[in-house]
């Protein structure tokens, strides 16, 4: 009799924590977007707009995006991300990997919802490396109170010993728990090197192998994963070609974790 | 026996001075040492623009008086209260982000809540970008953003940002915002004036300041606190109308000592 007590807060409890995990586990669909925008607009002048434009069309709740400047000379001082969170209606963030003059380049994440957390984290520099890289980890709260870890990043133009470094990291950041998780980016590797498809078995493939690269694209460099791969399903997944505003063509698709 | 007891009573001693020495804000009621002449040198400015309505800081897209006035003047960090943002509609709007990219600033959010197709958020400008931010959940509906930043070239700041509604949020957030308040911490919330005696009972103590500051707005309900520990001291703190649509500017000088 004296144990009753025990036993209801054991009982509470456990619907409490099943409560927690259901609410963590339960299906969102969501639309994400990749795009590496070519030095922050370079073809467009640097200007937002015609992003802004081609983006709307597609309406993702979230883009990881690619060689971003922050207040950098070559595009007029601008924080591109802000710039184009602003034009639409997005919440932005920006992660550095380099100084760039008097700014800095690097990746950004831009949301619908806003961000609960976000940290950027360098990624590893082995012999052979051209440059400095980055991740940008956001987690994002959806309306229904979902959370999804978003990251964004953009692998070295080296060699593919250099990437799987790299890729080695981007695990260890973001392979943990049972939280949903994309992971987008321009990878500058192809999907039969060791990197993509030794290094990102644990996630599922949201992309096919499409070419992405360039405006007309030849070459499969830009990729959207998800995690845990079990409980994420592709719903569609597009290329977008000629959009003539990059040499990258953004990815976009509609995935569902269950 | 009795060396048991000395042995016992040092232990108990020796924890209450180590309780004692942690930074964290612990509740009591010593007076306040002397402070020292106010530093400029050492005195950063926040601002913090809202209507203290709890109500929208942008009623249209006029962000021109408050980009004006964030352009015209220095501050380390510019707070603006529910700057909410509008997704899911057909244009969707993000005030802080058009601010920000105005204003040469770099956005951050706190979410205080969604309500339909409405994000309610303090954004909070800096004029740089950092490598981290993060949000903890204090109360249901309340959580504590931290963002690292400078008061000026040579002095770090975490700067924190909190807003409460009702009184349980208080009572269930205190806590966790007392373990998170370090010696770097700046902590500037907000809430309505009827919880101003709430906030100095919760947070008033011998090793942390609690400054509430209500405006001189007659419409205002809504009053802002500064919680740090001795480390700091607002020295200053004026109120600006800005443009002419119920926007006030708090300007705090708050000083590292």
């Amino acid at each position: 009799m004296k144990y009753k007590p025990i036993r209801l807060l054991f009982l509470l409890a456990i619907w409490l924590l099943a409560g927690q995990s259901w609410a963590q586990s339960s299906p969102f669909r969501l639309k994400v977007m990749s795009f590496n925008v070519r030095m922050s607009g370079e073809l467009t002048l640097y200007s937002v707009e015609p992003f802004a434009n081609l983006i709307r069309q597609y309406n993702p709740d979230v883009i990881a995006l690619q060689e971003i400047d922050y207040k950098v000379a070559r595009s007029n001082n601008k924080d591109f991300a802000a710039e184009l969170g602003a034009a639409l209606g997005m919440f932005p963030v920006f992660g550095k990997a380099i100084n760039s003059g008097s700014g800095e380049y690097g990746v950004a994440v831009l949301s619908k919802y806003p961000f609960t957390a976000v940290r950027t984290e360098t990624l590893p520099k082995p012999e052979g490396t051209k440059e400095q890289r980055a991740v940008l980890i956001t987690e994002i709260r959806y309306p229904s109170g979902q959370l999804l870890r978003f990251a964004s990043t953009h692998l070295d133009h080296s060699t593919d010993a250099v990437r799987s470094a790299m890729v080695n990291a981007l695990n260890a950041y973001l392979l943990k728990g049972d939280m949903p998780t994309v992971l987008g980016g321009d990878f500058n590797a192809k999907p039969a090197e060791n990197a993509i498809a030794t290094g990102m078995q644990q996630w599922k493939r949201i992309c096919t192998d499409d070419p992405t690269f360039p405006n007309n694209p030849t070459s499969k460099i830009d990729y959207l994963f998800g995690y845990p791969k079990a409980s994420c399903k592709v719903i569609s997944y597009e290329v977008i070609r000629l959009t003539n505003i990059s040499d990258h063509c953004p990815i976009v698709a509609e995935i569902e974790f269950q | 026996m009795r060396r048991k007891m000395m042995k016992l009573l040092n232990r108990i001693l020796l924890m209450a001075l180590s309780a004692a020495a942690l930074v964290s804000c612990d509740k009591g009621s010593d007076p306040e040492p002397e402070l020292p002449a106010w530093n400029k040198n050492r005195t950063a400015t926040i601002q913090f623009y809202s209507r203290f309505t709890n109500e929208p800081l942008f009623k249209n897209a006029d962000y021109v008086p408050v980009v004006s006035r964030i352009r015209s003047s220095v501050q380390q960090v510019a707070v603006l209260h529910r700057s909410d943002a509008v997704y899911g509609a057909s244009d969707p709007v993000n005030p802080m982000a058009a601010v920000a990219a105005v204003a040469g600033k770099v956005p951050f959010f706190l979410l205080n809540r969604i309500v339909g197709q409405r994000a309610e958020v303090s954004g909070i400008l800096i004029g740089h970008t950092v490598a981290k931010m993060e949000t903890v959940s204090v109360s249901d509906g309340s959580r504590l953003l931290s963002l690292p930043t400078r008061a000026n070239a040579s002095i770090s700041m975490t700067f924190a940002c909190v807003a409460f509604e009702n009184e349980s949020q208080v009572t269930s957030g205190a806590e966790i915002i007392r373990k998170n308040l370090t010696e770097a911490t700046v902590l500037v919330g907000v809430a309505p004036v009827a919880l101003k005696q709430k906030l100095s009972s919760e947070f008033a103590a011998p090793n942390c300041r609690l400054v509430t500051i209500e405006s001189t707005s007659s419409a205002g309900n809504q009053l802002v606190f500064v919680l740090t520990t001795l480390k700091w001291v607002v020295r200053e703190h004026t109120e600006t109308a800005v443009g002419a649509e119920g926007i006030s500017c708090l300007d705090i000088q708050i000083e590292a000592l």
